[in-house]
């Protein structure tokens, strides 16, 4: 190293500092609302997203003494998550007010974990990975305990913490076999040495299954996807968005830097085990999901699903599935985070809108938000000309170019039966009669995102190349 | 000039488009505006088709109208339209029926009538969209797109067992077309392009054409219908309001014999060839079986709807017995079966369209649909019981109405290739005219099961008008079939001599 060059770290200095100037704040405020903390949150990320915009990285490059690695992906990664994190945040402001629970860690702590995917998507190193990764992680079960009188919601975070805990277990005693057969941390020289390594090198395929099994816990692949509908139904609604968008999003950029470009050679081993676990999440998401009563545990169920078909884009890499997956998830945290954000903005004080008789009739009442759940519904089922239709199709195209036509056919036979329980959702919202009043006053910034967001769904589905195009260019 | 206008597109976006701020700025409270600003929006798209149809050469069987614009550029897909003799005469019957659609709904319709409207714009845009697209994934977007409006006019607007119909209806067609997908993105691989053209001249194993050809034929095969995956049309049409069951039947159904047109004759000719007498039988079946079950109806519109099940199968007939026609040298007669396939389809829009409308008219006036609880119609209404009794011919295939065309061109083709085809498709003739004039003799004659039938009054003079409308039609294309044969016939006879050829090598292929 002959000079230490701050800017690829900016960002995340930015953050960092953003996460301890909101806590100082929330120290010296008296306000109960927190509005500057709220105010400084949203700026400073609006300034880190401009700075990410202003400069982006064409060339990838390696520095820290190869344990950080900025290019045009962990860019493009780290301007969704920010925005992600930033919407989530925008949902959560009445929904944690009315609970009180509002307090201004609740602010830095989201920033606390937009640095930590920030870390994750930008690691070339093992340790880097995993500091990242425990820092979200660490930041995560806190928020999801932050309704302190709420029974489920400590449950939620008691389970979520023991499942990560041995997720975590087994990422780093996976690391720990790679680092003893190659002597590297840094991703890229453990793939060149793992290519020279010779055929039988049963360690490292050994550890590579206890890496993958990590990362399935932390994205919710079938056979780890336990813990996934207890904490999404158990934790406050606001946390529930933010847990099942932007750390989906730094799943993939944890699968990518760790699987493909630290474990390429063994590429082998771990594609079968990522297709099993793929193929048997659109299962059980889509079946499981239609016997499901709670929307939270739905979209949990259905979000298993969804991560079936987006990591089948790491099956089939040469016919641009990185990129299939990327535009998956990416247009997968904007539904999910607009079916949250619906269901915090039904909810009100001491009521949840939470199982299919709450929203019973719903379109009669209030047209306009049924609409909006309908829209999201239906994207999320892969319908056109809604936006969630384009990242399926990918995948899809990926799969067939690849001759895995035969995997193709079985992801979208499944994604029939998942039609279902979309469709019970609109059912239930435009068919039913409504049962009783619905009173939701929320305020206006509030409205405005929501309408936005569902919205954002069926124009991007109309436009699909505005997101898919950086998708592309992210992997060349 | 006139081509410089991006007329497709704008008979596509308009009505979505209309459809969109009649629901977003009207509201529902308005619901006279809302009617009035759906007419004039259906009515516009209905007369943009007028300078379509004009400056349409019927000569060329060459895709006309072509708007052509990148997309989504990374995996090349357009949004490509364009209008030949087979989408043309569909297009301008879709923006038609949309009128009488939103017409006939006038006062029937009592709530949320906004988002009514609009759902019925945006189909008639999407549907616009299906046959007017030219490359396959943005066809295929059209295709599901217009499921979601369907699903909602059935599952808000419809009967009493409305949620399973319109699920049954959503997952069903769904399922069809979701193998459909696969195989599009198969072909758009292998042609390196999505366009609908690149794909028929796609040289393909038999065994790749086997697989394909199954996919699309389940995709059509379950929007035509065809027996046996036809239950969800009966159980779609008996909950459907009116309207919702005018746009199934005049339409919707169609969609899936343009894919045999547009994608399984012409992009697998040889799989077409090697399954032809399994559709054959199975479109026989279709008019055969079917027919009996519609004599057997207790409903009104079951029976119609089982009807055109039968009907439709005339469709498949006429599409699928081109193959061994020319493989005896008859293109004439080959040329003849897709011509009288076509005719039935258009001519069965109107005239199933009618007949539901009639059926609407009866319904808003008594509330059922039962054959038995009608009889003596005809007393109270004179005017009503003529233009139903023309429609009950026609579907009959009376000549001289637009019935009789398609079937007898059908007929008359597949006697040449055996009688034994032709005898049982006649059987139609028979059956036809059992159930549509049992029915109407039950329902317009003899003792009045209801006393609230002496007291009907007759049809408004805007059901009139509808009817009117569409009686006249059902009359010239009988009379007169001439210019809608002339539209059609570049394309039918480039179909014959070239579309249907075998593709298992570069030497046998049509050059163009």
């Amino acid at each position: 190293m002959t000079s230490f060059n701050i800017d690829p770290l900016i960002p995340e200095v930015l953050t960092l500092c953003l996460a301890c100037i909101v806590l100082m704040i929330d120290l010296y405020s008296k306000n109960r609302e927190k509005q500057t903390c709220y105010l400084v949150t949203q700026i400073g990320f609006a300034v880190i997203i401009l700075y990410l915009i202003g400069n982006i990285w064409q060339e990838k490059t390696i520095t820290y003494n190869g344990t950080f690695v900025v290019d045009y992906l962990s860019q493009i990664l780290k301007v969704a998550l920010i925005l992600i994190t930033g919407v989530s945040l925008v949902y959560a402001r009445a929904y944690i007010r009315e609970r009180r629970f509002l307090r201004g860690e609740y602010y830095s702590l989201s920033v606390f974990a937009a640095l930590g995917m920030m870390i994750m998507v930008s690691a070339n190193h093992m340790l880097t990975l995993y500091l990242g990764l425990e820092l979200l992680s660490l930041t995560l079960y806190a928020m999801i305990a932050m309704e302190r009188n709420s029974q489920l919601g400590a449950e939620a975070a008691i389970k979520y913490f023991v499942t990560g805990a041995i997720a975590s277990g087994f990422l780093l005693y996976g690391m720990s076999l790679l680092y003893g057969v190659t002597g590297h941390l840094q991703l890229d020289s453990m793939s060149d040495v793992i290519a020279n390594l010779s055929e039988h090198s049963l360690v490292a395929k050994f550890a590579v299954i206890f890496v993958v099994a990590g990362i399935a816990f932390k994205l919710g692949l079938v056979p780890f996807h336990m813990w996934i509908p207890d904490v999404y139904h158990g934790a406050p609604t606001s946390v529930t968005a933010f847990v099942a968008s932007a750390p989906k999003v730094a799943g993939f950029g944890f699968a990518f830097r760790f699987l493909v470009e630290g474990a390429q050679p063994l590429s082998a081993d771990w594609q079968q085990l990522i297709l099993i676990a793929g193929m048997l999440s659109i299962a059980l998401g889509n079946l499981v999901a239609i016997a499901q009563n709670n929307l939270k545990r739905i979209l949990a169920y259905s979000g298993i699903g969804h991560m079936g078909y987006f990591i089948l884009g790491f099956y089939v890499p040469e016919a641009g599935g990185h990129s299939a997956s990327m535009f998956y998830i990416l247009v997968y945290s904007l539904m999910t985070l607009a079916a949250f954000g619906l269901l915090m903005f039904f909810s009100r004080i001491g009521y949840e809108y939470e199982t299919l008789e709450d929203i019973k009739g719903l379109g009669r009442k209030n047209p306009w938000y049924a609409l909006m759940l309908t829209f999201v519904m239906i994207s999320m089922a892969g319908i056109p000309p809604f936006v969630g239709f384009w990242p399926k199709l990918e995948i899809f195209r990926a799969l067939v170019a690849d001759g895995h036509w035969k995997i193709a056919v079985y992801a979208i036979l499944f994604s029939v039966i998942g039609l279902y329980y979309y469709l019970r959702v609109i059912k239930v919202v435009h068919f039913d009669e409504p049962d009783r009043e619905f009173l939701f006053l929320p305020s206006r910034s509030i409205r405005f995102a929501i309408t936005f967001n569902c919205l954002a769904l069926l124009i991007l589905g109309l436009i699909p190349d505005s997101i898919y195009r950086y998708c592309v260019l992210a992997f060349g | 000039m006139i081509y410089q206008v991006p007329w497709l597109s704008l008979l596509i976006w308009l009505p979505i488009i209309g459809g969109a701020i009649l629901l977003f700025t009207i509201g529902e409270s308005k619901e006279k505006a809302s009617k009035w600003i759906a007419l004039l929006i259906a009515t516009s798209t209905l007369i943009l088709t007028i300078p379509v149809y004009l400056a349409f050469d019927p000569l060329s069987h060459a895709l006309q109208f072509v708007e052509q614009e990148s997309w989504f550029e990374s995996v090349k897909i357009q949004y490509y339209l364009g209008v030949d003799g087979f989408s043309l005469p569909l297009i301008i019957l879709t923006s038609f029926i949309t009128v009488v659609v939103i017409l006939s709904s006038w006062n029937s319709v009592k709530h949320r009538v906004a988002l009514y409207m609009s759902a019925f714009l945006m189909l008639c845009g999407l549907m616009n969209g299906v046959f007017a697209s030219a490359d396959a994934i943005l066809f295929y977007v059209f295709w599901e797109a217009m499921l979601i409006p369907m699903f909602l006019v059935i599952g808000i607007w419809g009967g009493p067992n409305r949620v399973y119909a319109t699920l049954k209806f959503f997952l069903y067609t769904f399922l069809g077309s979701v193998l459909m997908l696969v195989s599009l993105i198969y072909l758009g691989i292998e042609a390196k392009s999505f366009s609908i053209g690149d794909m028929q001249r796609l040289p393909m194993s038999l065994e790749v054409q086997h697989y394909l050809f199954w996919a699309f034929l389940i995709a059509f095969a379950v929007k035509v219908p065809m027996w046996p995956v036809h239950t969800w049309l009966p159980d779609a049409h008996v909950e459907a309001p009116t309207g919702g069951s005018v746009v199934l039947a005049a339409i919707m159904l169609k969609m899936g014999t343009y894919g045999f047109v547009r994608f399984s004759l012409p992009v697998t000719p040889d799989a077409s060839m090697y399954w032809s007498e399994t559709l054959i039988v199975l479109a026989l079946i279709a008019v055969v079986y079917i027919g009996f079950v519609a004599l057997a109806q207790k409903d009104m519109k079951k029976l119609i709807a089982y009807s055109s099940i039968a009907h439709m199968g005339f469709v498949v007939l006429g599409f699928f017995i081109v193959f061994s026609l020319i493989e005896n040298g008859r293109f004439d007669a080959a040329v003849m079966g897709i011509q009288g396939g076509l005719i039935q389809m258009i001519s069965h829009g109107f005239i199933s369209g009618a007949l539901f409308l009639c059926i609407g008219v009866l319904y808003d006036r008594i509330h059922s649909r039962k054959i038995e609880d009608y009889g003596g119609v005809a007393n109270a209404m004179p005017k009503f019981a003529a233009l139903f009794l023309l429609f009950a011919m026609a579907n009959a295939g009376l000549p001289g109405t637009s019935g009789f065309v398609g079937e007898f061109f059908v007929i008359l083709s597949s006697f040449q290739v055996t009688p034994w085809y032709a005898l049982l498709a006649g059987t139609t003739l028979v059956l036809g005219a059992a159930y549509s004039l049992w029915m109407y003799r039950r329902v317009m004659f003899g003792e009045p099961k209801n006393k609230d039938i002496a007291s009907l009054n007759d049809v408004t003079t805007r059901e009139y008008c509808v009817l009117v409308s569409l009686a006249i039609l059902v009359l010239l294309i009988g009379i007169w079939p001439a210019p809608l044969l002339d539209i059609m016939n570049a394309s039918v006879e480039q179909l014959v001599n070239c579309g249907v050829k075998s593709k298992l090598s570069l030497e046998g292929m049509c050059s163009e």
